[in-house]
């Protein structure tokens, strides 16, 4: 008799196990999906060369994914992620490549990568102060900066390069892009900065206040927390990750261009929202987003490799970022109603 | 003539009654005068009428024939209107067009009739003596009394024969109220049958035909107006044995005193608070809706801001606050809307205990003490008897009000504070864990933490207060010691 109830009790605990890991990661069987599809329908999908190719564009979406990830924790927006992208590139380029520092490579590089990160910080700054201190909804104030930084960005580029991109950037800083033998390295920094997200969030105090502010900022208040900081660093948090992708993007690219990042905001958001952190903040995590970046890289990469247009591309991701939306709002009122029974 | 009649209507919410069986009659052209406490259950008995919610049970009658309000529009179509505290205008339009919200009239190929419509108001606005205003004004420009009149009469031209006003005279000045008083009266004259809830017992007794008295759930008096007087009003009001076994516990108030409110001003309407708590004391205090006995909680511990005055916390005073401020000094709140502001609701069991003390868990690199966070968990989950199989997993939002309740009191009480505000703490939870909660107070305060105990419901207060406060209309009114504690008193202070 004890024994049918533990082992009831045993299928309880599993089915609980199982129903948590689909919960907290509702993207690992679509991941799986699409990696399979590629294995087996996708020529050179499995290529050595392809699969080095894949693990570069990972780098490049990973980085500024988990910075954007504290802003999804917060259910907030930054539009001006990808403006820090630009803005950091022809600024760092500027000074990497024609400014008087360019005649000493080391020296420029460090200086560079420092200005590049300073960008990153003040978007960082701007958007938090306005969000925080002038109440202002983040969609506003994130577009507002973003156009005035893709607007800088392309004025300084054709007036001070007289073109969108400049090359002659300093050899340590082309390291950072992994071109050649150094391959390796992009995939470190983006690994350490996604360790660096995933320690924040799920080992320091900081990151708890996180997930206690995109829950119930007014339940966290109360408890004592600094919410206001809190989002603050959020935002910053957020500016410096783009600065890193930009530094890193613009060493792969091996040129500064006033276009980086145009076009990656949509796949910024498909990563983190496809990846399971929730539209309406407090849920998920970098994890969440290193396996919706997996998810948009694989897609991206099969899809071209088939040879699809691009507007296949956009539906296919349009369609995989609905339908997650659906399932984060299933999953929400699922976490809200479904609970009980354990309790009985 | 009965134009509605209640019949045995019960109801209950999450397991706790609340209606025990209301049977009630109202005649056509008279004023019925509707008088309870806070949480007897008015507001459900009227939401039931307006088809906000079913009842479990009994049946209700319109003019004869049974009545089964599905929605509000349901209650609208049969001509039942509300006229509630908070008015339900849009500022932003025009009286005529409030008035006709919910209904424009439609003239040529389903336009809006609008010369129908001002033609209309401006008829209406003169019949109830509302002179210089135009169908055309925005109800922004327009005093209060002003508006409640336009609500009125937004209801007399849904063809309403049953009026219900809830409190209507809260925010009206003394000539305001006295134009509402005779366009009731005017009303009752013309047939129409009112329903008159308020605390102002005055005004219940000059104005109504015949009085209900509220309590508990259940009708407890009812007479002609004529056999009422103030005194018996709030007898029957309060007036209850106490069903309820209150734990006791030997304890000791020390003389130092442990917090104190000065001159505290808050909220636009709370003026002039002082009161002290001692170590190891629970001070209770009473106040009906509105008093201003939460804004002063909320004040005190900066939720919302200090106006005016100071509070001292052990020794220290000041003159602004905020939460950060007020748990570096030892204190807690234990707010009384614990869904929006006391837990994550979405969240495990075990985040939600984290959320005050990770504040003393910081080492270096920012980290949280893990190990040290999981022991406090089973802690206080133990401390306070929390029936959850699975803290880790386990959310909020699974547990019963009175285990949901005491994580709250868990959270808080972990980083063992002295002094804590406690708002409301056994409001949707039931008899069981109210015990346990009652249990809990009494001992913190017994280890010398000294207690503000806000509630509504006064035998609680009674059960396990040293003394009570009682607030009214944002002042405090009187302080009373244990030996003359006695709901007639309390009742007379606060009503």
């Amino acid at each position: 008799m004890e024994r049918t109830e533990n082992k009831s009790l045993k299928i309880r605990v599993m089915l609980d196990k199982g129903r948590r890991l689909v919960m907290d990661y509702p993207i690992i069987f679509f991941v799986f999906v699409v990696f399979l599809f590629g294995i087996l329908f996708v020529p050179y999908f499995t290529t050595s060369y392809n699969m080095k190719n894949l693990c570069l564009q990972l780098c490049d979406l990973l980085i500024i994914a988990c910075g954007y990830t504290f802003i999804e924790l917060n259910a907030g927006t930054d539009l001006s992620a990808t403006s820090v992208l630009c803005v950091s590139s022809v600024l760092g380029g500027w000074i990497m490549a024609l400014s008087p520092l360019a005649a000493y490579p080391v020296l420029a590089t460090i200086a560079g990568i420092a200005t590049m990160l300073l960008i990153g910080l003040l978007f960082g700054v701007i958007n938090g102060f306005s969000v925080v201190r002038l109440k202002m909804p983040s969609f506003i104030v994130t577009m507002a900066t973003m156009l005035v930084g893709q607007a800088f960005a392309t004025w300084f580029a054709q007036v001070v390069f007289g073109k969108n991109s400049i090359g002659g950037l300093p050899q340590p800083f082309l390291v950072l892009g992994g071109s050649g033998k150094y391959f390796l390295v992009p995939v470190v920094i983006s690994l350490v900065m996604f360790f660096l997200a995933d320690f924040i969030l799920r080992r320091t105090k900081l990151g708890r206040d996180i997930y206690c502010v995109g829950t119930n900022p007014n339940a966290s208040y109360i408890s004592g927390i600094n919410v206001k900081r809190t989002v603050f660093i959020m935002f910053v948090l957020c500016g410096l990750f783009a600065a890193v992708e930009g530094i890193v993007l613009t060493a792969r690219n091996m040129a500064a261009m006033s276009t980086l990042g145009s076009t990656m905001f949509l796949n910024i958001v498909s990563a983190v929202v496809v990846g399971g952190t929730s539209v309406s903040g407090g849920f998920g995590g970098v994890k969440q987003t290193l396996l919706g970046s997996v998810f948009i890289v694989i897609l991206n990469n099969a899809m071209n490799l088939v040879g699809v247009e691009w507007q296949t591309i956009m539906l296919v991701q349009g369609l995989a970022i609905l339908l997650a939306t659906i399932i984060d709002f299933m999953l929400k009122r699922a976490r809200y109603t479904t609970r009980r029974r354990l309790a009985e | 003539m009965s134009v509605l009649q209640l019949k045995d209507i019960k109801k209950s919410f999450f397991g706790v009654q609340v209606l025990h069986g209301i049977s009630l009659e109202l005649k056509e052209g008279e004023i019925l005068g509707l008088v309870g406490e806070n949480g007897a259950g008015k507001s459900t008995m009227m939401n039931i009428i307006g088809g906000v919610l079913q009842p479990d049970s009994g049946s209700m009658f319109l003019r004869g024939e049974e009545y089964h309000p599905e929605s509000p529009q349901v209650a609208t179509d049969n001509g039942i209107s509300f006229i509630h505290q908070e008015l339900s205008l849009f500022s932003n339009l025009t009286v005529a067009e409030n008035i006709y919200i919910d209904g424009y009239p439609k003239g040529k190929l389903g336009m809006i009739d609008k010369k129908k419509m001002a033609s209309t108001t401006e008829e209406y606005l003169k019949r109830y003596h509302i002179e210089n205003v135009s169908p055309s004004t925005s109800i922004g420009q327009l005093p209060m009394g002003t508006r409640q009149m336009i609500e009125i009469i937004k209801a007399l031209v849904k063809n309403s024969h049953i009026l219900i006003f809830d409190e209507p005279t809260t925010s009206l000045s003394n000539r305001e109220k006295e134009l509402l008083f005779k366009t009731l009266n005017e009303l009752r004259e013309a047939g129409y049958s009112i329903i008159y809830i308020s605390h102002i017992l005055e005004d219940v007794l000059m104005l109504s035909n015949r009085i209900y008295v509220l309590r508990d759930g259940s009708i407890v008096a009812d007479g002609p107006t004529e056999e009422w007087d103030r005194d018996r009003l709030i007898h029957e009001m309060v007036g209850r044995d106490i069903k309820q076994v209150y734990p006791t516990l030997e304890k000791t108030i020390e003389n130092d005193v442990a917090f104190e409110v000065k001159d505290l001003c808050c909220a636009d309407s709370v003026k002039d608070v002082n009161f002290s708590i001692r170590k190891g004391e629970i001070l209770g205090m009473f106040g009906l809706m509105g008093a201003g006995r939460s804004e002063v909680a909320r004040a005190i511990f900066g939720v919302d801001p200090i106006q005016g005055g100071s509070v001292v916390i052990k020794g220290k005073e000041y003159h602004k606050t905020t939460p950060d401020l007020c748990i570096n000094n030892g204190m807690a709140f234990i707010t009384e809307n614990r869904r929006e502001e006391g837990l994550m609701m979405p969240k495990p069991v075990n985040d939600n205990m984290a959320m005050v003390m990770d504040r003393n868990l910081v080492r270096k690199l920012g980290m949280i003490d893990r190990a040290k966070e999981a022991e406090l968990n089973d802690k206080m989950i133990h401390a306070v008897s929390v029936k959850v199989t699975n803290p880790k997993t386990q959310t909020a939002n699974s547990l019963s009000g009175g285990n949901q309740q005491k994580v709250v009191i868990g959270k808080w009480i972990v980083t063992k504070p002295e002094i804590f505000i406690v708002d409301e703490p056994t409001r949707g939870v039931d008899v069981g864990a109210k015990y346990e909660i009652y249990k809990l107070l009494l001992r913190l305060a017994s280890e010398g933490a000294a207690i503000l105990f806000i509630s509504s419901e006064m035998e609680e207060l009674m059960g396990i207060s040293d003394r009570i406060v009682v607030m009214k209309d944002g002042h405090l009114v009187k302080s009373i010691d244990k030996p003359d504690f006695s709901s007639e008193l309390i009742g007379s202070y606060a009503i």
